[in-house]
């Protein structure tokens, strides 16, 4: 009764998205399917389990305004993944234990998850203000790809997030692989360096959720920017050691080669991703094999031709780019499950 | 098709404090609406009774003039008869007072007494008698005073006295 007359009436579909150490809160106002004005702002994240009072004066005041104001959060915390199959039975094979975890169907064919510590973190982060949709990244892609269309042939989809990255293996509209990888550069290269993806790749792909503990403790020290603790903390720190004392090297000269040298950290570490990915997908028998000779880049942050070169170059695959804003096809989620 | 990990939070159209007041409103307005009912009903309530007691009045009117009607009825027949009373008094007086007037000489054998005129048949042993002992009080009380002699066997004479008072009014 309510969804009849709803859309005769504006509705603001806000999204939230982590970027960077700030929280993008973009807003969409809609009424009767027009876009009718836009907000954007953003704030400072700086205590990990609490969002600012500014910031939810600033959401409170839209929920005060308008009376279905929809919050649409971009989930992106480590204790998250998709796989193949709805059933407890192809969680089990994944070794992801379902009893700690959220899940959600996609087309009957395969599952998105999140954990509840995840979960309960970010709804606890927005008691004050309340949450009506939390989004993995997973779905996003989906919804992206499904609106470009699908691929006849499988094909591996890259989101590319400024602070994370989902690397999907899709055939058709049902996901092969998928795998969550965060990959802070500023001020977590060394976090996230090759060490760390390995123990990501394997909470991913194993997705053994027993660990989500220590996962969540490594977040939370990644905002707190301890890259000290971090690096103490993990064995491999040495390994990553040449790219961070490049980074160093260039340190105060040139701002703009500095961030052009970050960039190149950061695809780096996308390629290495990626081969990975690749790899697992390729030799663990847990996933059906089928040949990939085409990557989706869904850009939500900035790619430069020479990861385009590398993943052409060194893998032989044709490349799709597409721009995206995280934030706007966030909203666009929002308004179209609203109105279900 | 479902894809957020939550359910969205049941939306309203209208705020709580807004449900608040249109409850308020509406249970005014019901309760206003009552007492305009109420005020309705007493006021059709009242007319009737007052139509009732109208008919009432009337019929008491016509009670109250048919009783007024009754005691003046009465009051006449009060009056009639106080009138009566009245008129026997001044009759039995002038009765009395005629029968002082008459000497001892004279018999009366007959008198009518009318309103306004007294005829008085009689004996009188001689004319004189009449002339000096009754005539001068007949003539004092009545305008007119006519007087018939006839003779009798025994020398007498029979008398009749015809005295009238001419009403000043002019009815006779």
């Amino acid at each position: 009764m309510t969804k009849v007359f709803q859309k005769y009436i504006s509705n603001i579909f806000i999204s939230i998205v982590q970027r960077g150490g700030e929280w993008i809160v973009y807003s969409e106002v809609v009424k009767n399917g027009i876009l009718k004005d836009r907000f954007s702002k953003n704030f400072d994240i700086k205590e990990s389990d609490s969002i600012s009072l500014k910031m939810q004066e600033y959401l409170n005041s839209f929920q005060e305004e308008y009376n279905f104001a929809y919050l649409a959060l971009f989930l992106d915390s480590m204790g998250q993944g998709a796989i193949n199959g709805t059933t407890a039975i192809d969680f089990e094979k994944n070794s992801v234990d379902m009893k700690n975890v959220t899940h959600l169907g996609v087309d009957k064919n395969w599952s998105v998850y999140a954990s509840f510590i995840d979960l309960n973190w970010v709804k606890k982060l927005f008691s004050k203000v309340g949450l009506d949709f939390i989004y993995s990244p997973f779905v996003l892609q989906y919804s992206l790809m499904k609106k470009e269309g699908l691929k006849e042939r499988p094909t591996l989809y890259i989101l590319n997030h400024q602070d994370s990255i989902v690397i999907t293996i899709y055939e058709k509209s049902n996901l092969l692989f998928g795998a969550y990888f965060k990959a802070t550069t500023d001020d977590g290269l060394s976090s996230s360096g090759v060490d760390d993806w390995e123990s990501v790749q394997e909470e991913e792909s194993i997705g053994d959720v027993i660990e989500l503990d220590d996962m969540e403790d490594m977040e939370e020290l990644e905002d707190l920017s301890e890259l000290d603790v971090i690096a103490s903390e993990n064995k491999g720190f040495e390994e990553t050691k040449p790219d961070d004392f490049d980074l160093g090297r260039f340190d105060g000269e040139d701002v703009a080669q500095d961030s052009c040298l970050e960039l190149f950290g950061r695809e780096v570490l996308i390629y290495k991703y990626l081969t990975s990915s690749l790899e697992e997908f390729y030799k663990n028998p847990l996933y059906k094999s089928s040949f990939i000779d085409t990557v989706v880049i869904h850009d939500g942050y900035e790619v430069s031709s020479d990861l385009i070169g590398m993943i052409e170059d060194e893998l032989f695959m044709d490349i799709e780019m597409n721009k995206i804003d995280i934030s706007k096809a966030i909203c666009k989620m929002a308004r179209q499950e609203a109105f279900i | 098709m479902r894809f957020s990990f939550v359910a969205p939070r049941k939306k309203y159209f209208f705020s709580m404090f807004t449900k608040v007041w249109l409850v308020f409103i509406l249970f005014v307005f019901i309760l206003l609406n009552i007492f305009n009912l109420f005020v309705v009903y007493k006021n059709f309530d009242f007319k009737s009774s007052a139509k009732e007691l109208n008919s009432n009045r009337e019929v008491s009117e016509k009670i109250i003039d048919n009783i007024d009607e009754k005691i003046n009825f009465v009051l006449a027949q009060k009056a009639l008869a106080e009138g009566v009373y009245a008129n026997n008094i001044i009759l039995k007086d002038s009765m009395r007072n005629l029968f002082d007037l008459v000497p001892d000489q004279i018999t009366l054998s007959r008198v009518i007494m009318k309103r306004d005129s007294l005829v008085i048949y009689g004996v009188t042993p001689t004319k004189d008698i009449y002339n000096f002992l009754l005539s001068p009080p007949l003539k004092s009380i009545f305008h007119t005073s006519n007087v018939s002699f006839y003779f009798t066997k025994d020398g007498w004479y029979n008398f009749v006295s015809t005295n009238r008072i001419i009403d000043t009014k002019g009815t006779e």
